[in-house]
């Protein structure tokens, strides 16, 4: 499944396939723009000693896709960005894949990694999107469902 | 809501709440105003599954984070979010 909303600025994607970070880059990059800033998160097999087998990812499709895209539009007037891109991925999440990208482009740096870091940020607290961790004893339970 | 203060709003679980629940969604006929708050207790006794996660979930009404005052309309889509876990 892919769902997104794409505009001259912002482009908010779920998608039930691979990432393509490369992909996001090539919407933010800019004549306009000095930086780009690309954060991917990756799932992570190791905590300390903690082994995690899998992980797969649920989302409030409909609802994430509107939140993703109130925070693109929200950096575009907090920062001068030029573009801003979140891609998030669901289902079956591979160890060490990318779960979720997020780039950003602004005249000057400092802008860019703030706006990036707003954007992961803020997804990871409002945007309705959750994940279930498999574990190598073959236990699996969704990440703090209770906060 | 009709002029009565009827109607039918249908109310959204995902990932854990999906599962204890049992069900993805379900609908909840009212017959006097409802709001945020009143459909959480309606649906905590419906679904006593629900009670340990009343004190964290935020609920979204028609794709917007809502506060607990807020009014339901007939034919409103609402969810409870439980914490969510992306990126």
């Amino acid at each position: 499944m892919r769902e997104e909303i794409r505009t001259d600025t912002c482009w908010v994607r779920i998608d039930g396939e691979r990432l393509d970070a490369d992909s996001a880059y090539a919407f933010v990059v800019s004549d306009r723009a000095g930086a780009v800033d690309l954060f991917i998160g990756t799932t992570r097999r190791w905590t300390g000693d903690h082994e995690t087998t899998g992980l797969s990812y649920e989302a409030y499709v409909e609802m994430a896709i509107d939140e993703m895209m109130r925070l693109c539009t929200e950096t575009l007037t907090r920062w001068p960005i030029v573009r801003a891109c979140i891609h998030h991925r669901i289902g079956e999440v591979a160890p060490s894949q990318a779960s979720v990208v997020v780039a950003v482009s602004s005249p000057h740096r400092a802008d860019a990694f703030e706006a990036c870091r707003f954007l992961i940020d803020r997804l990871k607290e409002d945007v309705p999107i959750w994940k279930r961790e498999r574990f190598a004893d073959g236990t699996e339970d969704w990440v703090r469902p209770m906060g | 809501m009709d002029k009565m203060g009827r109607g039918v709003v249908t109310v959204r679980f995902f990932a854990v709440l999906r599962e204890r629940v049992g069900t993805p969604s379900i609908e909840i006929a009212y017959s006097e105003p409802l709001t945020v708050e009143g459909l959480l207790t309606a649906v905590q006794e419906l679904h006593p599954a629900f009670k340990p996660f009343r004190d964290y979930v935020r609920v979204a009404v028609n794709k917007r984070y809502a506060g607990l005052d807020q009014a339901l309309s007939a034919g409103d889509e609402v969810a409870f979010i439980t914490p969510v876990s992306g990126g």
